[in-house]
């Protein structure tokens, strides 16, 4: 096996200055001052390690921990502070589609511009002009200044020659999202095709499935500086497990704050018509623990405390919860009518919900919960409206996941003769699409 | 550096393509496109000797309006190579923070195509030498040996004034005033002859562009052939201003997909 690339205890630091001398009036003025404030940003900080011949590494990480600037890094748009950065062989960079296309120009002579500017020669450039220009599925509007093109035309374009210039190292920051579902199948399978070829790929993407399926290694980043590096299923293991511990302390912060929003009757995401008041709502896992982060399949239990005033306090009355996703759609509601809960001596209840093998997938979520009277339900008593969070994370990360979205459904596969398909076979009759 | 000569050969087609892509936009979106290029000149030569020859009684120089133009074609080079020069970095910044390929292509490119165009401006030079009874001489042959020093002369201050405009955007307003009196003290409407002697020898130590049009002026106005230490004291002056231009450049390149 070759490396093709090497980062050798590769650091970068970007300097801001504040009050940038731009100009040099600037510098007069301020010749015997000091210079500004400066503030500096260790971007990477003694980075090493190496990618081999036709691998595959994915780079993970939160936003600002220095993926990009890795990505930068190896296609030599910036250089690095200290260290040494080796590559070996031609890199075609998917960092930003379609940089250096000439609006006034034709598609042709952008495609060739294109090529040109990533370093390969007019002959090449002739010999798969064709391959570009059906990927791009753009023949009629070829010789169309692409001033004219829509934008899904102009990164179809931009994608289609970033990826038939057949170089030996791709690149690729988070660009898949080009037009329409078909299109991204189509990048998608012509990646997998380069993975074939022996060549090799840098992979930085937020989506860690995307990851897992397609790197034959990762690297997690923090902070400039390479927390986990190996295999795939370990680092994203490793990742997701700070990614919740954040995400729970976030959610309990959150839970507190919105306690306190209740103590202090505060009107933010809640309204009070009067008659029964929530108290408090909790999330808890299946012993009554709090918790706020789950896995698909766990039992999840809410619990709404409630302080009810004396004239309501002897009639029934309605509980609901629902669950939204993070876009706040809501997924599911659960109503619970007619009840005679109030014990009356304290005018204070529980109610206690239980979701049973919980079918969210990975994400996260907010809950919502509700007192309503029973009769003519207009207005509830009173709501805490996506006040409440926690988030799911998915079944066993080294289950390969063969379902994406928001709930899990129990399915099977079948062949034509109706007996179930394994998983293996699934998975090859799902590729064969 | 030989790596960096490979790498600038691996390119070469980018160059090409470049400046084409500059040539083909200039000329596309306007109505009579290419002869605006060849017109310009010739306007400007219209209008000195107008006020030189008719306005202004001027006998002392012959072919006045042949004189001007053999000045003013390589001015006009050089100019439009500054004046492109200047923005080719900071124009060209969302390229160069995607991108990576030697920046020097980007303000060398600009100077290769305003070469082509004085090449092909050169046509209607000929033409008009012929139209005043001067005669093609052997001497011509050191046309492209001028033509290609003055091109190593344009590209040093080409990177210099790219690279300098990237920290100090003041360059872009400087450079416009500094152009203009650099006109003024090139002899492109006036013969440098006519200067007092110390002013002249002034001006050739100072002033690269007033040995150019001297020698152009003596190749294809008197076809005579010019000095050869006079011309390799050019060469060298050149040379020094590339060497020097080309250093800054690349000691600013590193900084600029962050600073831009």
């Amino acid at each position: 096996m070759t490396e093709v690339i090497r980062l050798e205890d590769v650091s970068k630091r970007f300097v801001i200055v504040h009050e940038k001398n731009r100009s040099f009036q600037d510098v007069v003025v301020n010749l015997f001052k000091s210079n500004g404030s400066r503030e500096e940003f260790w971007a990477l900080k003694n980075t090493s390690f190496s990618v081999q011949r036709g691998e595959t590494l994915g780079i993970i990480g939160y936003n600002g921990s220095g993926k990009s600037t890795i990505l930068k890094l190896i296609s030599r748009i910036i250089e690095p502070t200290s260290g040494k950065v080796t590559v070996n062989g031609s890199v075609s960079p998917l960092l930003e589609l379609g940089a250096g296309f000439h609006p006034e120009l034709s598609g042709r002579d952008n495609v060739f511009l294109n090529g040109s500017l990533l370093g390969f020669s007019r002959r090449k450039m002739e010999r798969i002009f064709d391959e570009v220009v059906a990927f791009s599925e753009l023949e009629q509007f070829i010789d169309v200044p692409i001033k004219h093109y829509s934008s899904g035309m102009y990164m179809r374009l931009a994608f289609a020659v970033a990826i038939n210039v057949d170089p030996d190292i791709l690149l690729i920051d988070e660009v898949l999202a080009v037009g329409d579902e078909a299109f991204q199948e189509k990048c998608f399978q012509k990646i997998v095709g380069f993975q074939k070829l022996g060549k090799t790929i840098v992979l930085v993407s937020h989506s860690l499935g995307k990851i897992e399926s397609m790197c034959d290694r990762a690297i997690w980043i923090d902070h400039g500086q390479i927390r986990s590096m190996g295999d795939c299923q370990k680092v994203v293991h490793d990742y997701l497990g700070q990614v919740y511990a954040i995400e729970d302390a976030r959610a309990k912060s959150e839970h507190q704050t919105a306690e306190q929003k209740v103590d202090a009757g505060e009107p933010a995401s809640r309204w009070v018509t009067g008659g029964v008041r929530i108290g408090s709502v909790e999330i808890l896992g299946a012993e009554r623990e709090g918790k706020h982060v789950f896995q698909t399949g766990d039992n999840m239990v809410v619990r709404l405390r409630y302080v009810a005033d004396d004239e309501v306090a002897t009639l029934p009355i309605s509980f609901s919860v629902s669950i939204c996703d993070h876009l706040g759609n809501v997924i599911h509601r659960a109503l619970c009518l007619h009840q005679q809960l109030v014990q009356a001596p304290s005018r204070q209840g529980v109610v206690q919900l239980e979701y049973v093998d919980l079918p969210l997938l990975e994400g996260s979520y907010s809950l919502s919960a509700a007192v309503w009277p029973t009769d003519a339900a207009n207005s509830p008593f009173d709501a805490h409206s996506e006040m409440h969070r926690f988030s799911v994370r998915g079944a066993d990360s080294n289950v390969r996941r063969m379902e994406s979205g928001v709930v899990s459904l129990q399915h099977r596969w079948l062949d034509g003769e109706g007996t179930e398909l394994g998983p293996d076979e699934a998975i090859a009759l799902k590729a064969a699409e | 550096m030989l790596t960096r000569l490979t790498e600038l050969f691996k390119y070469r087609e980018l160059v090409r393509n470049l400046v084409i892509r500059d040539l083909k936009v200039r000329y596309k979106s306007s109505f009579l496109g290419f002869v605006w290029s060849l017109l310009n000149p010739l306007l400007m030569m219209l209008v000195f000797t107008v006020v030189f020859t008719v306005m202004m009684p001027n006998k002392s120089i012959e072919k006045f309006p042949v004189f001007l133009l053999t000045a003013i074609l390589p001015w006009n080079w050089c100019a439009a190579s500054i004046n492109g020069g200047i923005g080719s970095i900071v124009g060209n910044a969302n390229l160069i923070k995607k991108v990576y390929f030697p920046r020097e292509i980007l303000p060398a490119s600009v100077v290769l195509s305003n070469m082509v165009n004085y090449l092909l401006a050169l046509i209607v030079l000929f033409a008009m030498l012929l139209a005043f009874g001067v005669e093609i001489q052997p001497m011509f042959a050191f046309l492209p040996i001028l033509i290609f020093i003055q091109m190593i002369f344009l590209l040093g201050l080409a990177f210099f004034v790219s690279a300098l405009n990237v920290s100090f955007r003041d360059t872009e307003v400087i450079t416009e005033v500094g152009i203009m009196a650099w006109f003024f003290l090139t002899p492109v409407f006036y013969d440098i002859h006519d200067l007092f002697p110390q002013y002249e020898r002034l001006m050739y130590i100072l002033n690269p562009m007033a040995s150019f049009i001297s020698t152009y002026r003596l190749v294809l106005l008197q076809g005579a052939g010019p000095e050869p230490y006079f011309l390799l004291r050019t060469l060298a002056t050149s040379l020094i201003v590339f060497a020097l231009g080309y250093a800054f450049f690349i000691r600013q390149s590193r900084l600029f997909g962050e600073e831009l």
